[in-house]
């Protein structure tokens, strides 16, 4: 990318983020002036992520994103904002329900090293990752894709599918909309994974917010928040893979934080942003979905056997459900008029009656198997299930569920203890979010009687940890060495978590020593100028050149990111998904813009995906799968006519075709294509290459 | 070399010690300086250092370059100096000026930490000297050009020439001030045997500048003493000082200058003014990357002073350019008389404007890389310049370095403190500032610097060597560096501590290094007695001597090095260059006459022993200058006509060229198709391990000689 494209392109983001974030404070200043704290900063995030959202989205539902729209809509969210009125409400204070810690001056220092490792950590896998792109499978298939094709399109009415007999492009995109936000600016993917960097970091926000919220002391919270973010499930996801599990889980977690304060305050605000946090969940993954229908009934439940009466909470719950569908709901509204199901492919029939048909899902009839369909299966537990999940969820899972369980027995038998009834209510969710994990499909994928995918899958069991987390906080501060044990057993934990997430166990180049070094470097260096600069800092802001003296120091501040930001796309797109594949190579070269490429065959998921890279660097290229629409799911021809005519239509340059996976039948799309004339230009183990005639 | 002849070149050697010691000594005494502490030795150093080198650059700037002229010379500065010293004691006199301001006692711990790190990096040092000092220097630059330029003045009896041995490149037109310390210590003797021992002097002036730095800015002793010890202990100082590379003869003056630079601005002082021309000057005319740091502190020095406006500052920026370009701008001089460039290679066109031209620089284009080329490339900077670094700097580099970070900014607050609370500039608060604004400045050179990073490209495995390039940087900061480590309260200790484990290991990769092995014995030995040494002058031992036992144990002292100079003599003629190969073999062994006339084709890398043990074989490239810069034959017309004009008794092929791979071996056939006949072969003593050999050639029958092979 040319330096000016960046450079116009880091403008145009920093004025879409200025104003989200601007918006943002002028609604947390005006509507949320009593937040303080770990609560006022979540709250800050939330409300600027979903001006992000709405910023994009708006633009998008109209069918006019751009650029220009972008600017436009950014504009109008500040307006807004700033039209806001100011709140004359007064919730009662809720002074935080801190027990007292005898041993806290041993458990701080604990929890403090906890924190230092979990940002060195964040750090150091940023330094590893900053210009690398991203090479997760889901990423290269569908989430960034289907980001490109809103942009081609300026429209997000569409459903976009690259692989047969699946539907991704049916899946809930408030991640993608975030992603979307990290490269339309540059039409280009180097800053793709920064967007779930942030969401990584705000997740871990919101955990410690709600761990506090509950009761917890500053340690004990700290160190829940840094055992979250250790769950490779958690950090390999959002940081390496730039899935978009991570959103979701920050909504979640925010969710619940507003909702334990709602409950407490009465504060119609703090219902909206509960409202408004589970509606970014809901929108985000599908499990975020199930999970968030558990929130929503477990809260209704606890609020009616708190006393709240049945027509405030159904009051209270129909307000809730409107602001998830605000947030959330535009998804299934897209599924629902682009496929004729909200839930798509998913057949809703409830005892029977169909309401939303839905074709037949073969993958997931062959490989969608749960957790559930292998209760029994001791052989699959041994040496699938359980390998798996100690890599994917590691310790920091298994100390929040044990120390879950354990609060659940505090709770249970201490009925005096405050908040009680709120650790009652969040053990129930916890056990129906992790029932509603084991009935999940795909959570036990893969050929049946080897469940392959139970670690990839393993994100579906995280909002069951964020409140086991949540529920194992509370229970720490109630008993008399339960915040030393927690914050001590959760070093050694988070110490697992950690060398799990950044190993190379789960990552082709694990987070090594250089990364730490420069994580470390990066700290000190960022410390020590602002230690160095504060007095002359102080000194400027005393003096009467204090405006222009801070708009230079910005000005500087801004010249040095732009330019360490021209560096690291310079670097990423250098060599952006070259070496990988011979066929991804040669489509790079030969297809750098304005080609239009079709995708047919199947494809195994050990390497990249064709259909990220075949967009080109720029997103110029046009890509489809070359397929049928049957009952609204991407399928393959079955016979050559179909197949030819197909390419005919389509008037692409070249065709990939993957070479097929171990458990369907031959490909036979290459030979169809090479007899009509399409001339073999490359190849290599999972694709062939060719060239229109 | 016989007995006679030995002392006939200690007599010689003695005169212009003497010379340069009562001249230096003349001057102190005249200004009221001559004290026994920091300041006044290194003010003895640096006038010493100077005398020697004009005794030589005089005679050799004339044509005239003999052993006698340069005693002549020597004595001749010295009696002018007796003759002058009224006048001097006139002008420098300055006997009030307080040595160092007062410091606070860093502690009974700190002080054990400094015994034992000096122990530990002086006992390196000395042992290395020590246990090799009967051994040749081997290192592949000293005896690629270091000891044959030496060589050629000698034979020459001049200072104008420009002579190289390797194609491409141009080390005869470096700045050679340090060159002549060595010739100061072969000329008499025609011979080798004290080479070694020349750059450990200056290893301990820079060790004692960087101490009197610190003691400057008002750091107690011990502290003072452990960063001067860290800085000796980075295996880039001890080795090139050990290896007889001319880096510590740079690093030996430029201390020494930047901390009379530092004095002076306390005492203003006019003999320190002069002392910090001299220091900087020496420097300057020592190594290209001198140019650059030494500018770097005038620049700052003098941006300082403009910013507190201080008196005079023109007028002593005036005399330390006039000092610097008088005792280091010999070398530009040559360039530019002999090259046609002062500093060539090196094209200087500013803003596209050709002030000097330059050829295309081959090897630079080709393996010339600098740190700045790869700053965007961490795969390169992890795999390739980290580990190579790590090994020939060590963790007290990197201990430092992170040190210095925090001195400049530690600085940078307190003078943003003192600003806020105060109007102006404070009086000498913003010297540690200007320090490691200066070491800074020296970096930021290092990293654009040509071959710092050197290697073919994206593979930089020898940029590692030229790390010595940034060592001023430590060395100007390192003051600095001890003043942080006093506004840090109790943490001193443990960063001392840490420094002490720094210099530990920073020794143990000097023993790893190649040439840098020490037997533990050695170590041992020299170990314990510095440190019992330390002991002693911790514990406030004095040994007291009375006039006449001084004297006579000095009378003593000078008798007993005479005959182990003689001893040593002996026996480094025995093992010089022994047992490397068989062409080396034969040109020391005698069974080349004296007097041969040796061509070299291919780099001609490791030359310097074809010179012969009293260095009185000419050793010549066979190559054309091209624009002044020394080529190769690549066609065979013009590569016979070279030797058939050459009048060599022997051609030594080495099948290394890296500009033009394979030429030599064609080199080589046309040699042999000139009836040119294979005497004797073997590994190269410095590139054997990559293959590379010496292959001595002489005229066969067919050519018309029958060589001069005994």
């Amino acid at each position: 990318m040319p330096a000016g494209d960046f450079f116009a392109g880091a403008v145009l983001f920093a004025a879409m983020l200025a104003a989200a974030l601007g918006g943002s404070w002028l609604l947390l200043r005006r509507r949320l002036p009593w937040l303080r704290g770990a609560e006022a900063a979540t709250a800050f995030a939330l409300i600027a992520v979903l001006g992000v959202l709405a910023i994009h989205l708006a633009p998008a539902v109209l069918g006019v994103l751009g650029r220009g729209s972008v600017l436009v809509a950014a504009a109008l969210w500040l307006a807004l904002c700033w039209r806001a009125p100011r709140t004359r409400a007064e919730p009662p204070p809720l002074p935080r329900a801190e027990p007292r810690d005898p041993y806290a001056r041993y458990g701080r220092p604990l929890a403090w090293v906890g924190a230092g490792l979990t940002g060195l950590f964040f750090l150091a896998f940023v330094a590893n990752q900053i210009v690398v792109p991203v090479g997760s499978i889901d990423f290269g298939t569908f989430h960034l894709p289907n980001v490109i094709r809103w942009m081609q399109s300026g429209s997000i009415w569409q459903v976009d599918n690259f692989l047969p007999a699946v539907a991704p492009g049916n899946y809930p995109n408030n991640g993608d909309v975030l992603l979307l936000a990290f490269v339309l600016p540059w039409h280009n993917d180097f800053l793709a994974h920064g967007a779930m960097w942030a969401a990584y970091a705000l997740t871990g926000l919101a955990m410690f917010a709600l761990a506090r919220r509950l009761g917890a002391s500053l340690p004990v919270a700290l160190m829940a928040a840094c055992l979250l973010l250790a769950i490779p499930a958690v950090a390999v996801s959002a940081m390496r893979q730039s899935l978009t599990d991570s959103l979701m889980l920050f909504g979640f977690a925010a969710g619940l934080l507003f909702l334990v304060r709602h409950h407490r305050s009465g504060a119609t605000a703090e219902l909206v942003l509960a409202g408004l946090a589970l509606g970014l969940s809901f929108g985000t993954k599908w499990y975020g979905v199930s999970s968030v229908a558990i929130v929503v009934a477990v809260w209704a439940l606890a609020r009616l056997l708190a006393g709240r009466g049945l027509g405030t909470v159904l009051r209270q719950g129909a307000a809730l459900v409107g602001l998830i569908a605000l947030a959330g709901g535009v998804w299934l509204l897209r599924n629902w008029i682009e496929s004729g199901n909200p839930v798509f492919p998913v057949r809703v029939a409830p005892f029977g009656v169909e309401i939303f048909a839905a074709p037949p899902d073969v993958t997931r009839e062959q490989f969608g198997f749960t957790i559930a369909d292998y209760l029994t299966d001791a052989t699959a537990w041994r040496e699938f299930i359980l390998p798996q999940l100690r890599s994917f969820l590691a310790a920091p899972a298994g100390l929040a569920l044990v120390g879950g369980l354990a609060a659940l027995a505090v709770a249970v038998v201490r009925r005096g203890a405050r908040g009680r009834g709120v650790a009652l209510a969040l053990a129930a969710c916890c056990a129906l979010l992790l029932a509603a994990y084991t009935i999940t499909p795909y959570t036990a994928g893969g050929p049946e009687g080897m469940p392959i995918l139970v670690g990839a899958d393993s994100r579906y069991a995280v909002p069951a940890i964020v409140v086991a987390l949540a529920l194992a906080a509370w229970g720490a501060g109630r008993v008399r060495w339960g915040g030393l044990a927690f914050t001590g057993i959760g070093l050694l934990a988070l110490l697992h978590g950690i060398g799990k997430s950044g190993g190379g166990e789960l990552n082709p180049v694990p987070v090594g020593r250089w990364d730490f070094a420069f994580a470390i470097a990066f700290v000190i260096g960022v410390a020590g100028l602002a230690w160095a600069f504060e007095p002359w800092a102080r000194r400027l802001w005393r003096s009467s050149l204090r405006v222009p003296g801070t708009a230079l120091g910005l000005a500087a501040v801004f010249a040095v990111v732009a330019v360490v930001g021209n560096e690291v796309q310079a670097r990423f797109n250098r060599d952006r998904y070259v070496g990988g594949d011979a066929v991804i190579d040669a489509v790079i070269e030969r297809a750098p813009a304005g080609a239009r490429i079709g995708l047919a065959g199947a494809w195994n998921d050990a390497g990249l995906s064709p259909v990220l890279p075949s967009f080109g660097p720029r997103f110029e290229n046009e890509v489809e799968y070359v397929g049928p629409l049957v009952e609204e799911m991407q399928q393959r021809y079955e016979e050559r006519a179909g197949f030819v005519a197909a390419l005919e239509r389509g008037d692409y340059d070249l065709l990939i075709v993957g070479r097929g996976r171990p458990e369907l039948p031959p490909i036979r799309e290459g030979d169809w294509a090479e007899s009509a004339g399409w001339e073999p230009v490359a190849e290599s183990e999972r694709f062939e290459l060719y060239a229109a005639p | 070399m016989t007995f006679a002849e030995y002392l006939g070149g200690v007599a010689y050697l003695g005169v212009v010690l003497a010379a340069a010691a009562v001249s230096a000594w003349a001057v102190l005494l005249a200004a009221g300086r001559l004290r026994p502490n920091a300041p006044g030795a290194l003010a003895f150093g640096l006038l010493a250092a100077l005398v020697i080198f004009a005794a030589h650059l005089i005679p050799g700037a004339l044509g005239v370059l003999e052993r006698e002229a340069a005693a002549l010379t020597a004595a001749g500065i010295a009696v002018a100096v007796t003759l002058a010293l009224p006048r001097i004691r006139a002008a420098l006199a300055d006997p009030g000026a307080e040595d160092f301001p007062e410091a606070p006692s860093a502690g009974r711990w700190s002080g054990r930490i400094a015994i034992a790190a000096f122990a530990m990096a002086a006992g390196y040092m000395l042992a290395s000297l020590l246990a090799h000092a009967d051994e040749s220097l081997l290192q592949v630059d000293v005896v690629s050009f270091h000891l044959s330029n030496v060589a050629a003045w000698i034979q020459e009896g001049s200072l104008w020439g420009v002579d190289d041995w390797i194609p491409n490149r141009a080390p005869g037109n470096y700045p050679q001030t340090g060159d002549v310390f060595f010739l100061a210590a072969m000329l008499p003797f025609e011979s080798d045997f004290l080479a070694r021992w020349v750059m450990y002097p200056f290893v301990a002036l820079a060790f004692l500048a960087v101490y009197a730095g610190a003691r400057e800015l008002a750091v107690p002793r011990a502290t003072a003493v452990i960063v001067a010890s860290a800085v000796l202990a980075i295996p880039a100082v001890g080795y090139s000082g050990s290896q007889g590379l001319a880096d510590p003869a740079m690093l030996g003056t430029f201390a020494p200058g930047a901390y009379f630079l530092l004095r002076h601005w306390r005492t203003g002082a006019r003999l320190d003014l002069i002392l910090a021309g001299v220091g900087l000057g020496l420097s300057f005319g020592t190594r290209w990357y001198a140019v650059f740091a030494v500018l770097a502190v005038l620049a700052v020095w003098l941006a300082a002073a403009l910013i507190v406006r201080r008196p005079g500052a023109a007028r002593h920026g005036a005399a330390l350019a006039g000092l610097v370009a008088a005792c280091g701008g010999f070398w530009l001089l040559r360039n530019w008389v002999q090259s046609g460039n002062p500093v060539f290679p090196v094209r200087v066109a500013p803003l596209g404007i050709t002030i000097f031209d330059a050829p295309p620089d081959r090897f630079r284009e080709l393996q010339g890389y600098s740190l700045a080329d790869y700053a965007n490339r961490p795969g390169i900077l992890r795999d390739f310049l980290w580990p190579t670094f790590i090994r020939f700097m060590g963790l007290a580099s990197v201990a430092l370095w992170g040190l210095l970070a925090f001195a400049g900014l530690r600085s940078f607050r307190d003078l943003g403190l003192h600003l806020r609370e105060r109007a102006g500039w404070p009086r000498g608060h913003g010297r540690p500032l200007a320090m490691a604004v200066a070491a800074l400045l020296i970096v930021i050179a290092y990293v654009f610097t040509p071959y710092t990073a050197s290697g073919v490209k994206d593979a930089p495995t020898e940029g590692w060597v030229n790390a010595r390039y940034v060592i001023p940087a430590l060395i100007v900061g390192a003051p600095a560096i001890a003043w942080s480590l006093t506004r840090i309260g109790r943490a001193r200790l443990a960063v001392e501590t840490f420094l002490l484990v720094a210099i530990a290991e920073s020794v143990l990769r000097s023993l790893a290094l190649p040439l840098g092995a020490v037997s533990r014995a050695w170590l041992l030995l020299v170990g314990v007695g510095l440190l019992a040494a330390g002991a002693m002058l911790a514990r406030g031992v004095r040994i007291r001597i009375g006039r006449r036992a001084a004297v006579a144990g000095a009378v003593g002292a000078l008798l007993a090095a005479v005959v182990l100079g003689a001893a040593l003599e002996r026996r480094y003629a025995e093992r010089r260059y022994a047992d490397l190969n068989r062409p080396i073999e034969m040109v020391n062994r005698g069974r080349i006459a004296e007097g041969a006339r040796i061509g070299i084709v291919g780099d001609g890398f490791g030359n310097y022993p074809l010179f012969g043990p009293r260095l009185r074989n000419e050793v010549v490239y066979v190559g054309p200058r091209v624009r002044e810069m020394l080529t190769s034959y690549s066609e065979p017309p013009e590569f016979r006509e070279a030797i058939n004009g050459g009048r060599f008794d022997y051609v030594v092929v080495q099948n290394i060229d890296t500009v033009d791979d394979g030429l030599p071996e064609r080199q080589e056939q046309w040699l042999k198709s000139m009836g040119w006949r294979l005497v004797a072969k073997g590994p190269h003593p410095n590139l054997g391990f990559a293959g590379i050999e010496m292959r001595l050639y002489e005229p066969g029958p067919a050519v018309g000689g029958e060589g001069s092979a005994s």
